[in-house]
């Protein structure tokens, strides 16, 4: 009887073992498979001018898609002032990026549903592993995931800021979506 | 040194320690306490040891990576990302077989693998193993060390110049809730092994129990990173 149950026991941890070397094994397997097959990401060497972040200027001389202006003629498209409120993030999602999200979300929501001296202020999550996408990370030299500010005018990228609290606010609600409307005021009250 | 760096080094040490509070780096660090907490029935200042190697892994990760970044052999974006990305899913495999090899599971001489309990150093208690988890642990980064640690941190050692001293802080920082946890744990232990004898006890579970936190972390981190289930 306790040769049975020495011989089961030995079977059990056998049987763990291997369970647990297959488990390293698929990981390393599907870890590779999707390294092999993702574009390459490795970090890059960089010059001295590359690795210094960009001055809060226009990013790009051509209108982000997410953000084109919903305008209805020609005229209108050229004068109307727009911002975008980004949230960026990656496939890979986590409890404080939601918040972050959802946060920010309601912040423009609440706070922006009419416009502000005349801008129109929407919220826009954009997943910067999409590969149309890829560009925010160096347009705005973000390096997790974050929320952007960018003011439009008529479809031109004019200022943008980066609102690199919300990580340290995540947990006071009222002051996140607080620091978020404010942020965005300021950028838009700038010349 | 003046009031604003001052206050930088207050800022450094408590970003890292919100750091470590969020609930992204959970997994590690509940690794981390429990293979800390193992040498509980050791000496008096051993578990404070090895939370101090194990603080001083994490810090020596962020400053070389401070200090490339100051030299720009890295790019911020490319890097945060990348180690966002590929870190967690490096540290998965890596934890089940530290567990495996704590639990015996390649044979007793088995000396290939010892990365978490060099027979080499026992006699110094296996210190290099604390500090090593403390490297690869702060390599892993969470969505929130990556924003805290190049968004807060970095630009705050390049207004100040002060390249080594704030990423430092940043990671005793990341490191003093597991540390404090282990030395309170430890304090209780001994209070209660001391009224009812059960020392003993403890040693014996703490070994497997440590393995089997470690093999559990590894496969969360392996379901959730590599494979996307969780």
């Amino acid at each position: 009887m306790q040769k049975n149950l020495s011989d089961n026991s030995g079977r059990t941890s056998q049987a763990v073992k291997f369970a647990l070397m297959a488990f390293v094994a698929v990981s390393i397997a599907a870890a590779a498979y999707k390294i092999a097959g993702a574009p390459r990401e490795v970090p890059s060497t960089v010059t001295a001018a590359q690795a210094a972040p960009p001055q809060q200027e226009p990013v790009k001389s051509v209108t982000p898609p997410a953000v084109r202006a919903p305008a209805p003629s020609a005229k209108s498209r050229k004068t109307e002032k727009t911002a975008a409120v980004y949230y960026f993030y990656t496939n890979t999602r986590c409890s404080s990026c939601k918040t972050i999200e959802a946060y920010t979300r309601e912040a423009v929501e609440k706070n922006f549903a009419s416009d502000y001296k005349g801008w129109k202020v929407v919220f826009k999550g954009v997943n910067i592993e999409e590969e149309s996408d890829k560009h925010f990370v160096q347009d705005y030299w973000l390096n997790a995931k974050s929320v952007v500010v960018q003011k439009f005018s008529g479809g031109k990228p004019l200022k943008w800021g980066k609102l690199e609290k919300v990580w340290q606010l995540l947990g006071d609600k009222e002051a996140f979506i607080n620091y978020v409307t404010e942020e965005t005021h300021k950028l838009l009250d700038e010349k | 040194m003046n009031a604003e760096l001052w206050a930088a080094a207050v800022t450094a040490l408590w970003t890292g320690v919100i750091t470590s509070m969020s609930p992204c780096p959970l997994a590690t660090n509940i690794a981390a306490l429990t293979y800390i907490s193992k040498h509980s029935g050791a000496g008096r200042l051993v578990v404070l040891s090895h939370g101090g190697l194990y603080a001083l892994g994490r810090a020596l990760a962020y400053i070389f990576i401070g200090f490339l970044l100051v030299k720009s052999l890295l790019s911020a974006p490319s890097f945060s990302f990348f180690m966002q990305k590929y870190g967690n899913q490096a540290i998965s495999p890596v934890l089940v077989l530290a567990g495996m090899y704590m639990l015996d599971m390649f044979g007793r001489g088995f000396e290939g693998l010892n990365l978490f309990d060099l027979s080499k150093f026992k006699a110094k208690g296996g210190a290099i193993s604390s500090l090593l988890m403390g490297v690869v642990f702060a390599l892993a980064f969470c969505p929130i060390s990556a924003a805290l640690y190049f968004g807060v941190i970095i630009p705050l050692a390049a207004k100040n110049s002060a390249p080594f001293s704030l990423p430092l802080l940043y990671g005793l920082g990341t490191a003093l809730p597991v540390m404090g946890t282990a030395v309170v744990l430890d304090f209780g232990l001994k209070k209660v092994s001391a009224v009812t004898g059960l020392a003993d006890g403890f040693e014996k579970y703490a070994k497997p129990a440590t393995a089997w936190t470690f093999i559990a972390c590894g496969v969360y981190l392996g379901l959730k990173y590599i494979f996307g289930i969780i």
